[in-house]
């Protein structure tokens, strides 16, 4: 039931995005936005064609929906949080770059997650340390990468 | 001709330039499977030492090594973590990745890597047999042509979208917006950049790739604290994924032509040819349904397809002297450097030269391959690792191949931002493969019909090439539906019979 | 005893700050740049023209810079050249480590303006660049009759964008010598164009690549028809200058400071910057070390290998000189160019409030 109300708002975001698209583009030249506002325009109509399926499938409440045909079936998560303990753990590996840098958080984070889901100290070590070297070898000495500032510089020697 | 090819050969065999070109194999191999260091930084920082090298067999031996053979080992990431080493196996992971989670990873990777192999063979030889008719036929195709072409890439989104039509159509009309990102040349106006510089060259696709595809699975492994694969028995699989390449050769040589087309036409780039092959295995193939569950076929045609497409990419550079994208932009440079004078001469007083790079393109697939094999072993084993020794890893791997993109920040938060939609789509039984062919061929679906428009006004339409290439189209798209519904009748007469 | 000690205490000391101070002196004569890397930064990705540059250049100057510092190349592409102008304008530290290669379309980008645009190329001191020679404009020799032909089917003139420099030739051309033209732009690159004129989808387009059109001409594909340059190329000597092939009908005033504006200075190409307020003497240091490498001869081999025989390098004043006075160009004169491309279809791009 839960998952048929989260349908519904997904392609409700799709169209919006849709929407949002055409509504930028109506002020372009012609030559921009032709294939934008005719595209755009169908797919507001399969938008809302998608909309009444979402809408039949919850009230029907009949067998989940098969999964699209080149795709395997997405696993159940399991655990009361589900998939959002490994989102915080993305979220917080992108505010690390951003504020102690790539070369610091992307080691850091491998430790951390190796050693905290149960793998031994020198497993950790190991990978981390292979990420390392990865980041600076390849990236730092042979493609001298412009790493971006971290903004927290004054923790960064 | 055949001293020339006697020659080419001779010279590519010495041991100097089979020494650059095992190096060339190597470095191509590494860059392959890494996903980021994209072939265009490695072959700039390359061209350096390049340039400094008087013996032209010497540098087609190293850089056409390099670049032939970077589609062979980024099967590895597609087939092992769902992820693209290149642009090249996009397409296998959708047959590729349900492998590996069977247990089976280890008939899908020697499969890739033999239908590589023989894929790159057969773009050689497209390369080697059309040699006299390869101006005519690169003259023959202008814009209402590669119009055409992209209108066969639309139909592949219908195929694509499965069971899920409407739902497709969207991922592929969502595609076409985000590609659309950035300067748009016949009007000068930016779209959709909001000001934003970043935005101005367009989102790039690996971008899209990985967070659509590399995320989301990697958030199952995570969420699931499972490792990717179960079963412990694999090792048997090797033997049968090279067996099965040989079971499915007519398909392999079909996917191979394809993607030889597709490299050689410029009008398309290079990153639709395993998906046109896919998506054509998928239309003309008996038996669909297993088609993205763990169908070995789907490896094949997408493998064969890439490696093809290289050889295929050599024509217009070697012919025309017109680099048919980055890398073989970087090639020409390295080429006219030492003396290579691409053009009519390759076919006329320089033939020993291009003979040279279509043997290099046969052995350095040769030496990829081995290298490949001998390594898929130990490699294949991390399925069965478990979950937290491998999610840090393809997080990291992920992370870096999306910074190498731009080595801009706001490379991560365009990676995030779909990693989020493919996270979502995938929850919600969106398909994901028709979003990133309306990225690649949006673009150029609109800037052909505007090119053939400006230039033709309607009359484009009656040109030989166009109609002939719509009867084609057309064809392609009834084809698979009468032969579904043929099927459909047989199989269900024979359900009454019984 | 006790003064023993004393004396040899002081001598000790003194022996201490004779060395100190000799080991002073020594630092002083140690080159400013030993030890030290110079990081280039790209405003491109791999490969292109800027690119290019960047590498041949870094490769060389490391010989004639004393102290020979190691140089790095590291790309910041995007923005059309504008994430890394912005970047040396506001993190980069004026101490000769850091330089960056840029290219007309920093220059350009800054004209157009717009609230993306953070820098100011005018506060920037050049180094040295190259410029590469200018373009060659072509025809189809079966478009040709057509050129002075108002009567006849335009001849068609391709190009990516419809505002590179070269097109400011075809719009004055159509303008003041009649020549019978339409344009179509949108293609994606040189490649695409080039492919398009020997087909005929197009019948006239203009580039750098010498060798390209000596091809072309060589297959009796097309006859060259003028040259962007202000004095005749070496390697076509009997083309034309576009200003000879206007001759008397050229316009004066505003309309010629309008072509001036589009198709801009030819010493505008690919030029190496330091920030604003790097130090006088680093910059006579890296000018002079620049211009050594201009002369070296197997940069000259070099170079004529990647941009064709005729390129040529300036000295960073002026370039300096020309960015200002391309900068200066006054609003008449641009609100000409606008005119002149609206009048023949050709994009106008953004408006900027």
């Amino acid at each position: 039931m839960a998952r048929g109300v989260e349908r519904i708002l997904f392609t409700s975001f799709i169209g919006l995005v849709v929407l949002g698209a055409l509504f930028v583009a109506k002020d372009w030249p012609i030559r921009a936005s032709i294939v934008i506002l005719l595209l755009g325009s169908i797919g507001v109509v399969l938008v809302l064609a998608q909309l009444v399926l979402d809408f039949k499938a919850l009230r029907g409440a009949g067998p989940n929906p098969e999964p699209p045909t080149f795709e395997v079936a997405a696993l159940e998560h399991q655990g009361r949080w589900g998939s959002l303990e490994i989102w915080a753990w993305l979220w917080g590996l992108f505010a690390a770059i951003h504020l102690i840098g790539f070369p610091i958080a992307l080691p850091l984070f491998v430790l951390l997650y190796v050693r905290l889901y149960g793998g031994r100290w020198i497993t950790a070590c190991i990978l981390a340390s292979g990420t390392w070297g990865f980041l600076y070898g390849v990236f730092d000495q042979v493609l001298h990468v412009p790493w971006p500032e971290p903004w927290l510089r004054f923790l960064v020697f | 001709m055949l001293e020339a090819a006697l020659e080419g050969l001779a010279g590519v065999v010495q041991p100097e330039a089979m020494a650059f070109m095992a190096l060339g194999v190597l470095i191509g191999s590494l860059v392959g499977f890494l996903p980021g260091i994209g072939g265009p930084s490695t072959l700039a920082i390359m061209l350096p030492f390049v340039m400094t090298m008087k013996d032209p067999l010497l540098v087609i031996a190293l850089i056409v090594g390099m670049d032939a053979v970077g589609n062979t080992a980024s099967a590895f990431t597609s087939i092992l973590i769902s992820v693209p080493g290149s642009s090249g196996s996009q397409a296998t992971i959708l047959d590729g990745y349900p492998m590996a989670k069977k247990g089976e990873a280890a008939r899908a990777l020697s499969a890739s890597f033999v239908a590589s192999l023989l894929g790159g063979f057969f773009g050689a030889f497209v390369l080697f047999a059309s040699l006299p008719v390869l101006r005519p036929v690169v003259l023959a195709f202008s814009s209402p042509e590669f119009f055409i072409l992209t209108l066969w890439g639309v139909s592949m989104v219908g195929i694509l979208s499965g069971n899920a039509p409407i739902k497709g159509l969207l991922a592929g009309i969502l595609g076409v917006l985000i590609g659309t990102v950035g300067l748009d040349t016949k009007s000068g106006i930016e779209r959709y950049a909001f000001d934003v510089s970043y935005l101005w060259e367009g989102i790039e696709l690996v971008l899209v790739a990985l967070g659509l595809f590399g995320i989301p699975e990697v958030i199952d492994l995570a969420s699931r604290k499972t490792s990717i694969a179960k079963a412990e028995e694999f090792g048997r699989g090797y033997l049968e994924g090279i067996l099965d390449v040989f079971r499915h050769w007519w398909l392999l040589i079909r996917t191979s032509v394809i993607g030889a087309w597709i490299g050689f036409l410029p009008g398309l780039g290079s990153s639709v040819a395993d998906w046109f092959a896919y998506a054509h295995a998928v239309q003309t193939e008996k038996n669909r349904e297993n088609f993205g569950k763990g169908d070995i076929r789907g490896v094949i045609a997408s493998e064969g397809a890439n490696n093809a497409k290289e050889g295929g990419d050599y024509i217009p550079t070697l012919a025309f002297g017109i680099p048919g994208g980055t890398s073989t932009a970087l090639i020409l440079t390295a080429f006219v450097a030492v003396g290579i004078n691409p053009g009519p001469d390759m076919l006329t007083s320089q033939l020993n030269l291009t003979f040279a790079v279509i043997w290099t393109l046969v052995i350095a697939n040769i030496l990829a391959t081995a290298l490949c094999m001998l390594f898929s072993r130990p490699i294949a084993r991390m399925c069965f690792l478990p979950f937290y020794a491998i999610v840090p890893p393809i997080v990291a791997f992920i992370f870096i191949g999306a910074f190498a993109a731009n080595f801009h920040s706001y490379d991560l938060t365009a990676l995030m931002i779909f990693s989020l939609l493919g996270f979502f789509m995938r929850r919600y039984g969106w398909p994901r493969p028709p979003l990133l062919l309306g990225v690649v061929l949006g673009e150029k679906m609109e800037l052909y019909l505007w090119l053939s428009y400006t230039r033709y006004g309607l009359e484009w339409l009656r040109r030989p090439m166009v109609m002939a290439l719509m009867v084609l189209l057309i064809a392609s798209v009834v084809y698979p539906i009468v032969a579904g519904r043929k099927e459909k009748r047989a199989a269900e007469a024979s359900v009454a019979g019984a | 005893m006790r003064r023993k000690i004393l004396i040899f205490l002081f001598s000790l000391l003194f022996c201490g700050f004779f060395i100190a101070a000799a080991g002073q002196l020594f630092a002083a004569e140690h080159p400013y740049y030993e030890g030290k890397t110079i990081r280039i930064i790209v405003s491109s990705s791999p490969g292109g023209g800027t690119d290019t540059s960047a590498r041949l250049v870094s490769r060389f100057m490391s010989k004639y810079i004393p102290g020979n510092p190691k140089t790095i190349v590291q790309n910041m592409p995007g923005g059309g050249g504008t994430i890394a102008n912005n970047y040396f304008a506001s993190e980069v530290k004026p101490d000769g480590l850091t330089l960056m290669q840029d290219s007309s379309s920093g220059i350009g980008n800054f004209v157009r303006g717009g609230p993306t645009i953070k820098y100011d190329p005018r506060k920037f001191k050049v180094i040295g660049g190259v410029a590469r020679p200018g373009s060659l404009v072509m025809i189809r020799n079966d478009a040709r009759p057509r050129l002075m032909d108002s009567s006849a089917k335009p001849v068609v003139v391709g190009d990516t964008d419809g505002i590179r420099t070269w097109v400011a030739m075809t719009v004055w051309g159509a303008e003041y010598l009649g020549w019978n033209l339409r344009w179509i732009y949108g293609y994606p690159g040189s490649r695409e164009l080039a492919l398009a004129i020997r087909q005929g989808e197009i019948d006239m387009w203009a580039t750098q690549n010498a060798k390209l059109v000596k091809d072309l001409q060589r297959e009796g594909v097309v006859q060259i028809l003028a040259t962007e340059e202000d004095r005749r190329r070496e390697d076509f000597a009997d083309v034309p200058t576009f200003v000879e092939l206007l001759g008397s009908k050229r316009p004066s005033g505003l309309a010629w400071q309008g072509y001036l504006g589009w198709a801009g200075a030819p010493e505008l190409d690919k030029f190496l910057v330091a920030p604003e307020g790097t130090p006088d003497p680093l910059m006579k240091l890296l000018r002079e070390a620049f211009s050594k490498v201009m002369k070296d001869p197997e940069v000259d081999k070099e170079g004529d290998k990647f941009f064709g025989e005729g390129w040529r390098p300036h000295p960073g004043e002026k370039i300096e000189a020309v960015i200002r006075e391309h900068i200066a160009i006054p609003k008449e004169a641009l609100d000409f160019i606008t005119k002149m491309r609206q009048k023949y279809g050709l994009p106008v791009g953004e408006k900027k409030s």
